[in-house]
């Protein structure tokens, strides 16, 4: 019975631990649904903050290209801060990287990707083919 | 004077213990140097010359002083010997400079010449070392004048040294009590006279160090300190930039007479694209300086002073706008196949339309940072300052979105043209920026003419110039 009592209370400060990983990675996991969810939901996802000046370019950007943008104001989110962790692990980058964008559900980058596959001419591509610009 | 300042000196000859000193070297070659300040005026060449003569017979006498060092710096030291008794005070207690005499008194010259810093401290008792610091004042300025006298008194100071050297032996025999408190006393001296010459060496030490060190400092300061003189409160970031940029500029012009010498000569298109891959690398570490430059100093990169005064009416955060040098490249590089010239305009109108998008964020990030800055009804300072500092790193954001921009265009650039034709764009580029230099520089050093003549018919073109006619105009009224 003592023996019972010893190995289970060796054995459980693990359980805990694990029991804790677990949680974190469900809650991961459906930061990231929650993300895929929002990005499949419009041709061009902008995940900005309001008052981040980086992200006010890029809209200009897409709007003076007369692309519609679905933007999602993450300060403004309940679960802003969660899903810019999930962003930057997405990015795999240890900074806040805001804004981010996504094209046709895929994940583009942020704002020097942005920059490099429009110079490059592979962002009007890419926008074509979301169906984000015609002609 | 002079027989008053010896009879000064023997008077506190008469008490050697108690007075230890009053020029002692480590409280200053100041102390000395103020009191020769009050007798130095009246110095007297001809006591001088006694002295040395004295010098030599004393050499002769006091070799028996308990000195650890050569006899170099003791020799200097018996410059006043003042009293006869004094030769006879001390034995012969070391064989140590019997046979040397040709070398002492050869050494006495040598002495004035070169050793007087150190070899302060020296066996002998209190009126020695302040004669001696007299004499080490005196020195510096009257060397040339001791030579020539030395040399003259060497002979006579042989002669001397051969007489007096018979005379002292005898008496000191007889003296034993008094001459064993004398040889007591010396000794005391002598260690003291050590310990002060320690000490005085260890500071010349530490002294020489710390120079070494400092001038470490001022040779790394003034090398940065060039470029930070005219700019004022120049940051050392700022600073090693604008030293790194010299460097690429240097380096771009070296550059640029290879592209030109390329195309020039009868390069193959391989060598060609070898060379213009040479300059779009040289082109990436500009990018790179600059992005460690911003984070160090994002305002330096900004107001553009890092430029010649020419470049800076174009400067778009912080460098040249992409769309302006194509537009440049193209008047230029004409003719263009068809292909080229789409591909051309679609990465000027795309260029153009990034920098749009940047322009706008960026004047919006200036518009906060005013609001930021000049603060809503209740200013809370600190709350103030921080929310300004993590605009500030907003602005670092752009400059290096404007960078990314720059640096992408120049990639595509030689993408979409030929070898020969990218070539050709480094070559127009480069002389662009070197006329802008000139520029600068031919404006930088034009003749200014600032003169109040009454003369309106001067022919000067300055501002200035132009005004003087109309302020004549109304200081009539």
């Amino acid at each position: 019975m003592s023996q019972e009592k010893l190995m289970h209370y060796q054995v459980d400060p693990w359980n805990c631990y694990m029991m804790r990983v677990r949680r974190r990675r469900m809650e991961e996991e459906d930061e990231m649904e929650r993300v895929m969810r929002i990005v499949s939901e419009s041709a061009v996802v902008i995940f900005s903050s309001s008052s981040c000046c980086m992200c006010h370019a890029m809209k200009s950007l897409f709007c003076g290209m007369g692309v519609n943008t679905m933007v999602h104001e993450l300060d403004q989110d309940s679960k802003g801060k969660q899903m810019e962790k999930t962003l930057m692990r997405l990015l795999a980058t240890n900074s806040t990287t805001l804004p981010v964008v996504f094209i046709g559900g895929k994940l583009v980058g942020s704002m020097d990707t942005l920059l490099a596959f429009h110079v490059n001419g592979s962002l009007v591509q890419l926008l074509k083919q979301a169906g984000a610009l015609w002609l | 004077m002079a027989s008053q300042r010896i009879g000064e000196i023997g008077s506190s000859e008469s008490e050697p213990s108690s007075q230890h000193v009053p020029y002692g070297v480590l409280h200053g070659i100041t102390t000395s140097t103020s009191s020769l300040m009050n007798q130095g005026s009246s110095f007297d060449f001809g006591e001088l010359e006694e002295a040395i003569v004295l010098q030599g017979i004393k050499i002769r006498n006091d070799e028996g002083k308990a000195s650890l060092f050569t006899s170099k710096p003791a020799a200097t030291l018996e410059m006043f010997p003042s009293w006869p008794i004094r030769f006879q005070q001390t034995p012969r207690l070391g064989g140590s400079k019997s046979g040397g005499e040709s070398t002492d008194s050869g050494s006495t010259e040598l002495q004035f010449d070169t050793d007087s810093p150190i070899s302060v401290k020296a066996s002998s008792s209190d009126h020695q070392n302040r004669a001696f610091d007299q004499i080490q004042q005196q020195e510096t300025a009257t060397n040339d004048v001791l030579r020539t006298e030395t040399s003259q008194n060497q002979s006579t100071a042989k002669s001397y040294q051969e007489k007096k050297k018979g005379a002292s032996s005898t008496s000191e025999k007889t003296l034993d009590p008094k001459t064993l408190r004398r040889l007591a006393q010396n000794r005391e001296a002598a260690k003291k006279s050590r310990l002060r010459k320690k000490a005085y060496v260890q500071q010349l030490e530490t002294s020489r160090l710390r120079l070494a060190n400092l001038e470490q400092d001022l040779q790394r300061a003034r090398s940065q300190g060039l470029f930070m003189g005219c700019g004022g409160n120049t940051s050392p970031g700022a600073a090693i930039f604008d030293m790194e940029y010299a460097r690429w500029v240097e380096e771009d012009e070296r550059q640029l007479v290879e592209v030109r010498n390329g195309l020039q000569g009868a390069l193959t298109d391989n060598e060609l694209r070898v060379i213009v891959e040479g300059y779009l690398c040289h082109y990436d570490e500009l990018f790179q300086l600059k992005g460690v430059a911003v984070h160090s100093d994002v305002f330096h990169l900004i107001n553009g002073i890092w430029t010649s005064p020419a470049e800076r009416p174009f400067l778009w955060i912080g460098g040249f706008r992409p769309s302006d040098l194509i537009t440049m490249l193209m008047q230029q590089l004409e003719p263009l196949a068809e292909q080229q010239m789409v591909g051309i305009c679609e990465l000027r109108h795309s260029s153009h339309q990034a920098e749009d998008a940047l322009t706008q964020g960026h004047e919006q990030l200036q518009h906060s940072i005013v609001h930021t800055i000049a603060g809503g009804p209740v200013v809370d300072g600190v709350q103030q300052m921080v929310a300004a500092m993590a605009k500030i790193s907003s602005l670092e954001g752009f400059v290096r979105q404007g960078d990314n921009l720059r640096q992408q265009s120049l990639h595509q650039l030689c993408r979409i043209l030929t070898v020969r034709q990218a070539a050709r764009c480094f070559l127009i580029i480069g002389e662009y920026y070197g006329r802008l230099r000139a520029l600068s520089s031919l404006w930088t050093s034009r003749p200014r003419e600032t003169l109040i003549t009454d003369d309106n018919s001067c022919q000067a073109t300055t501002e200035l110039q132009m005004l003087q006619p109309s302020h004549s105009h109304f200081s009539s009224f």
